[in-house]
């Protein structure tokens, strides 16, 4: 079938073209709003800015298909091939992209709001600056997740999503917003989180090793029994944050505002304190074994049964600071 | 330490329900109205007035206050449905009737709610500072992220538009990117109002929704700002953004001339 054909039977009031071979054809701007397209081939077809809201294209094969600007607010794309396709600027508000394959695609920008990922393929794919609020990524029973390995989420907007579970090992999330986002025991070993926002998220018994956090915003981030082993949070803001349990050995936590944080039993030892904030801080418990401390600023914190006896704290600053003796420090 | 959440107690005044349905029957466009009504609550379109009306449009109303506790709630919702539709300007008119109609229920509601600030506000406008995501996320919501950004690559460079064979690299900024850039040159809301529907009226149709848009995001932001204050934020230039790793953009180009 050709453009015309397609748009001249649409607009005589013609709407089930299932199974169509529309490749390679330019449909750029049509109005194929609600047009059922499912199991179609419109591989490499040119959809730019086309109005394709709640278009039935479940199972088509838009592998390389462009497009960008496109209008797919709550269409139906389940299991579709998007492999490659452009989806630059796209509208996919509310779309059903549930076992849709989105591998390498791009979605630079897209308006993915609210739209239905259970069992999305993304991997490779680029997300820089999309919009992600309300989208659906996992079942309860973690058997269909979305697929987001090797993903480039930089500047994605996740706020209050829930990836817990999630599989963003090595993921580019470099100035996300996961503000109140679920990260609970998700998997962010070596993930670039710099200059994200992370401010009240959950990231209890989130695998943090090697990740890089400097300069991102945890403040009243809870990540109690996280694993943070080399990780770098240089510069980082972690005001008020649970940090119980935390696994921190080797982190550079170097200039990292620990303000009121709760860091009672956590593992901080060889850690790099150097310069931290640390004013009003708990830390009972905690294991500080050649932790470096220097300069760091302990006042009103409280070591109660703290294991110091290794750090170093030349310069630190222990001012009104309950010891591990439990006797406070002038 | 514990942490404080917004607890939310209000009542909403009955008769206003009554008084709001009355205005929508007595609208010239009340049968329209009440179509969207219907599928802002329900979530599918329903063309038959006689469905329709088989629950009162009062208590409609008042199921639709219930679902959607704010005013940005209930606008979402509402233009969620919009965007759908084929006369999408005329209903998006309509839209904003009914929000205008139902605002003095959620102005009552707001006073009377108690709220206690969590330390950490997350709220969509902030009191202190620009906040991208917000700003995109509202975008987002009423308009082409692709045609905004089209509008305000034009709005930035006027020499792109006309430009038939411009290579513009559409690519080469992201949308927040152009929206701060927007809001550190246009110092005044009014001013960037002027702009950007000057040059939308040149353009697709579309993009005049967008430049509605875009005025609404930033309008709150625009409130806090001091005509003097120059913005200067880092990420509005191009830090760990790989340009060439990018599609070529030759695909299409900015078309500002109305075909």
């Amino acid at each position: 079938m050709d453009a015309q054909e397609i748009i001249d039977r649409y607009a005589a009031g013609e709407t089930k073209f299932t199974g169509a071979n529309l490749s390679g054809t330019n449909l750029a701007e049509a109005d194929l709003i609600g047009i059922v397209l499912n199991q179609a081939n419109l591989q490499n077809t040119n959809l730019n800015f086309a109005y394709l809201s709640r278009a039935n294209l479940s199972q088509t094969n838009l592998n390389g298909s462009q497009l960008s600007g496109a209008n797919l607010n709550q269409a139906f794309l389940m299991g579709a091939n998007l492999h490659d396709a452009d989806l630059h600027g796209a509208m996919l508000q509310g779309a059903d992209l549930r076992s849709a394959k989105m591998t390498l695609a791009d979605l630079l920008d897209a308006n993915l709001m609210d739209a239905d990922l259970r069992g999305t393929d993304l991997s490779g794919a680029d997300l820089t600056g999309a919009c992600l609020r309300g989208a659906n990524f996992r079942e309860e029973k973690r058997i269909y997740m979305a697929n987001l390995r090797g993903a480039r989420l930089h500047r994605v907007d996740l706020r209050g999503a829930n990836l817990k579970g999630a599989d963003l090992s090595k993921v580019d999330l470099s100035g996300a917003n996961l503000c109140a986002a679920t990260l609970w025991a998700a998997d962010l070993s070596g993930a670039d989180l710099r200059g994200a926002k992370l401010s009240g998220a959950m990231l209890a018994e989130a695998n943090l090793a090697g990740a890089n956090l400097s300069r991102a915003i945890l403040d009243d981030a809870k990540l109690n029994q996280a694993q943070m082993a080399e990780a770098n949070l240089e510069g980082s803001s972690l005001k008020g944050a649970n940090l119980t349990d935390a696994k921190l050995v080797r982190a550079n936590l170097r200039r990292v505002v620990l303000l009121e944080a709760v860091l009672n039993r956590a593992d901080l030892s060889r850690a790099n304190l150097q310069g931290a904030n640390l004013v009003n801080a708990r830390l009972i418990e905690a294991y500080l074994a050649r932790t470096n401390l220097i300069q760091a600023n302990l006042a009103n914190a409280n070591l109660t049964r703290a294991e110091i006896s290794s750090a170093n704290l030349a310069g630190a600053n222990l001012a009104g600071a309950v010891m591990p003796d439990e006797s406070i420090h002038e | 330490m514990s942490r404080h959440y917004p607890l939310l107690g209000y009542v909403l005044r009955m008769s206003s329900h009554s008084a709001i349905a009355a205005a929508i029957q007595q609208h010239p466009q009340s049968q329209r109205m009440q179509k969207l009504l219907f599928a802002t609550i329900n979530k599918g379109w329903e063309n038959r007035l006689d469905v329709i009306a088989q629950t009162s449009l009062e208590q409609q109303l008042q199921k639709l206050t219930q679902v959607y506790t704010s005013q940005e709630q209930l606008r979402t919702a509402i233009f969620n449905v919009v965007n759908t539709l084929n006369k999408r300007d005329e209903y998006a008119a309509l839209g904003e009737e009914i929000l205008n109609y139902l605002a003095s229920t959620y102005a009552q509601a707001e006073a009377t709610q108690i709220v206690i600030k969590p330390t950490s506000t997350i709220s969509l406008y902030p009191e202190s500072g620009y906040d991208p995501f917000a700003v995109r996320a509202e975008v987002m919501k009423y308009a082409n992220p692709l045609r905004a950004k089209v509008l305000l690559f034009a709005l930035l460079d006027p020499s792109v538009i006309g430009s038939e064979a411009g290579r513009i690299q559409l690519r080469a900024k992201e949308l927040d990117q152009l929206l701060g850039l927007a809001f550190q040159k246009f110092t005044t809301l009014a001013d960037l109002e002027t702009h950007l529907i000057q040059i939308a009226q040149t353009g697709h149709e579309d993009s005049l929704q967008a430049a509605y848009a875009i005025v609404r995001a930033l309008k709150p932001f625009y409130a806090q700002r001091r005509p003097e204050q120059v913005v200067n934020w880092p990420w509005l230039s191009n830090t760990n953004y790989e340009a060439e790793d990018r599609r070529d953009d030759s695909t299409y180009q900015i078309h500002l001339n109305r075909p």
